[in-house]
């Protein structure tokens, strides 16, 4: 039977209606976002919080002093945490005019002085002090030093001994002046880097700027891969249940395998890019404001470029579990086959910071051009080239679309006719060979 | 109606549907059978263009299957299923759409169908919520949306019982008297002698037997005749044995002896006889026969074994 578009059309429309009508659809929709969001701004923030308040708890320090090298140090100071935990004295091109810095905070700090080390843990134990730091006694010579805490957080081995080393630092230098001593202390600070634009003209490196242009790639990127492979598993998922509850023998006596597969991946692929054209509207409805605030303009052609990669990256990996729903008995083996491919979808991810950080590399390079890889590394690379100013060849563009384009074509024509036979097979797998002979036979 | 050609189907080698030839007319029923493994659903599959074959031709109205005739038939196969989770009514509005008729039209066939199998109440039920018989129904009315020209029901009647075997009759007398060609495949054989008007047998994928139920039976009759009625005196002409069966008496006659001659025998031997009629075994019994000795197989031909042929292999009745 030929190929027939209304038909087609027909099943596009049943496959997309009935997908997203399905619960599990609404979850995906509504569950991805929350746990996105919970698991990299809240949790992120928890943890900034965290820190923050930790630093921010007066402490009393018991001092062993083998070397008797802070032996002239006053026993207690005021700690002025800095403003760079997440706080609001980050300092960014937004900001660093328009934005006033808050007046920093004073924690206060007691040191009391032990002779022994026992009698300090001891009253560690009985919590009388926060913490107890031993200074061996070549300290100034090997700066062999310990802390003992009760801290249970983890991470934490040297995020919180700032205070400690600033009253150190004070402590060593006790016959500088007192200018002298504050610019050790904050030194760094204020001190700006300033890096060529776009355009060649040095301006203040921005560190959120920074951040987004790695992470609007990163976001680009993990979308597509994601709209594909989401669109990949609706297909292997529809093709499993129609293959084990034996619906399409009697369906391919109506339609034509062709008229089936186009059906399926045109409704599912569409079910996809919903999914996706969702989030990324909800995301831009919300964080809209934040990324017109920074400057953030992502070009049209990387839009265009970037759909043409997701139809046609699309194309090749839902053929791809087409053929693989139809050879396999039920989803589970099904999934079990698809996971290889699924992640080689994912494996530019694995090498993310080398395909932003160097998009012109040999790696970055091949994992375009090389079919399965080629739809989520080349947006990778665009999507950074256009926030840090790399060029990518036009002609690696176009040779990436064309040899995806021709991949995705032989692979939706193979697995249209391994559909058809694949769906008449039951009982054992067959094996790629088998299934290649299968093909040579019909 | 349908016309197959010398159609021949090989897998790694081994011949699935060797050389067969066969039509089926307008408006009959047809029945298509052979043990399991015969090579029944690889021709129903080249029929309906699910897969091609190796060798022939398949015409539909003269036509190729490629073509537009293909729409026309309609296919229930043995292993069958529907989507589950869709109303009954929407999962054969949907088989309808497929077949072209446009979503409201399609939507009002489902909702005759329904009513034509005692459905209509559970039509906005889900699929899934159904009884195995009647999903069995609803599968029947996915396969009879559309009115197809030729509809090819492989097992119907498995899972039904009988009342809704007895509906389904109804319902395919009344779309044979509208016209449409059905295929039947099918192992309860009473149901080909009731329904059938021919038939076609294959095994190992080869034709053994085909032509009209009736004369397939007839083929393979004893040359024997059961009469009714009195009791049959010994030394009849033409009769070389007697044997008392179901309350009449089976008398096989000699090589070369006619049934007219030994009825009007009897009758001159003033037997009263109330009924007379050749001994023609029950399809069934034809089937077994068939399967057992293999007759048909190495003739390198299509069609029946000859009465000689029975009677070199030590086989005639």
């Amino acid at each position: 039977m030929k190929f027939s578009f209304s038909r087609s059309m027909v099943i596009a429309r049943r496959e997309y209606l009935t997908t997203v009508r399905r619960k599990a659809f609404l979850f995906s929709l509504l569950a991805t976002p929350v746990l996105v969001f919970f698991s990299t701004f809240v949790s992120g923030k928890l943890a900034a919080d965290d820190a923050r308040a930790h630093q921010r708890e007066a402490r009393i320090i018991a001092v062993v002093d083998s070397a008797g090298a802070l032996a002239n140090t006053n026993t207690s100071f005021e700690y002025t945490p800095p403003a760079d935990v997440s706080g609001p004295g980050t300092r960014t091109l937004a900001n660093q005019n328009s934005l006033p810095l808050p007046l920093p905070e004073k924690v206060p700090m007691i040191m009391r002085d032990y002779d022994s080390q026992q009698a300090a843990l001891d009253s560690l134990e009985a919590g009388h002090v926060n913490t107890v730091v031993v200074l061996a006694a070549d300290f100034l010579t090997s700066g062999r030093a310990r802390r003992y805490e009760h801290d249970t957080r983890v991470f934490t081995s040297s995020g919180d001994d700032r205070p400690l080393r600033q009253w150190m630092t004070r402590g060593l230098l006790a016959n500088v002046d007192s200018t002298r001593i504050e610019r050790v202390l904050t030194l760094g600070r204020g001190m700006d880097l300033y890096v060529p634009d776009k355009g060649g003209a040095y301006t203040l490196k921005d560190d959120t700027k920074e951040l987004t242009s790695f992470f609007l790639p990163f976001i680009v990127g993990m979308l597509l891969s994601v709209s594909i492979i989401t669109g990949g598993q609706y297909l292997l998922q529809g093709v499993s249940e129609e293959k084990e509850t034996r619906i399409l023998e009697s369906m391919l006596c109506t339609v034509s395998p062709d008229d089936l597969v186009v059906g399926k991946l045109v409704g599912l692929g569409g079910a996809g890019l919903t999914l996706v054209g969702v989030w990324i509207a909800a995301g831009l409805a919300l964080l809209g404001t934040s990324f017109a605030f920074i400057q953030v303009e992502l070009p049209v052609t990387l839009a265009v470029v970037g759909f043409a990669y997701f139809v046609l990256g699309y194309l090749f990996y839902a053929s791809l579990m087409t053929g693989i729903g139809a050879v396999t008995n039920n989803l589970r083996e099904a999934q079990q086959m698809a996971m290889i491919f699924t992640m080689m979808n994912f494996f530019p991810f694995y090498v993310l910071v080398k395909l932003l950080n160097s998009p012109n590399s040999g790696i970055a390079v091949g994992m375009s051009l090389f079919p399965p890889t080629a739809a989520t590394s080349m947006m990778l690379r665009l999507a950074a080239a256009s926030m840090t100013g790399a060029q990518i060849p036009v002609w690696q563009v176009a040779a990436s679309l064309g040899l995806l384009a021709l991949t995705a074509f032989v692979t939706l024509k193979v697995a249209s006719k391994v559909f058809r036979l694949g769906l008449l097979l039951y009982g054992k797998t067959p094996t790629l060979p088998e299934i290649m002979k299968l093909v040579r036979q019909d | 109606m349908l016309e197959i050609r010398s159609v021949r189907k090989t897998y790694d080698d081994r011949v699935v549907v060797n050389d067969v030839s066969f039509e089926v007319q307008p408006g009959e029923i047809f029945a298509l059978l052979g043990p399991n493994g015969a090579g029944k659903t690889t021709l129903i599959r080249m029929i309906t263009d699910i897969i091609k074959p190796d060798g022939g031709q398949i015409l539909m109205n003269g036509q190729p299957l490629a073509g537009s005739g293909r729409t026309k038939i309609s296919y229930l196969p043995e292993e069958r299923g529907l989507y589950r989770k869709v109303p009954v009514l929407d999962a054969l509005s949907y088989i309808g759409e497929l077949k072209d008729m446009g979503a409201a039209k399609s939507r009002a066939a489902a909702v005759a169908l329904l009513e034509e199998f005692g459905l209509a109440a559970w039509a906005k039920k889900q699929v899934s919520a159904l009884s195995k018989g009647m999903q069995q129904k609803v599968q029947l009315c996915s396969a009879l949306i559309g009115d197809p020209e030729l509809l090819i029901l492989d097992e119907p009647f498995s899972g039904l019982d009988p009342v809704n075997v007895q509906i389904l009759e109804d319902v395919l007398r009344r779309r044979r008297a509208a016209g449409t060609t059905v295929i039947l495949s099918t192992h309860q054989m009473n149901k080909v002698e009731q329904q059938c008007d021919r038939a076609l047998m294959i095994n190992r994928g080869h034709m053994v037997l085909y032509g009209t139920v009736r004369d397939i039976r007839q083929q393979y009759a004893e040359h024997a005749v059961l009469v009714e009625g009195g009791e049959v005196p010994g030394g009849v002409a033409g009769v070389k044995a007697m044997e008392r069966v179901n309350g009449g008496t089976k008398l096989s006659l000699e090589r070369g002896a006619a049934a007219d001659q030994v009825l009007r025998a009897l009758l001159d031997r003033g037997v009263t006889v109330k009924s007379f009629a050749p001994v023609v075994p029950p399809l069934e019994d034809v089937f077994v026969h068939v399967v057992n000795t293999g007759a048909g197989l190495d003739q390198g031909r299509s069609g029946p074994p000859t009465v000689d042929e029975e009677l070199a292999r030590g086989g005639a009745r």
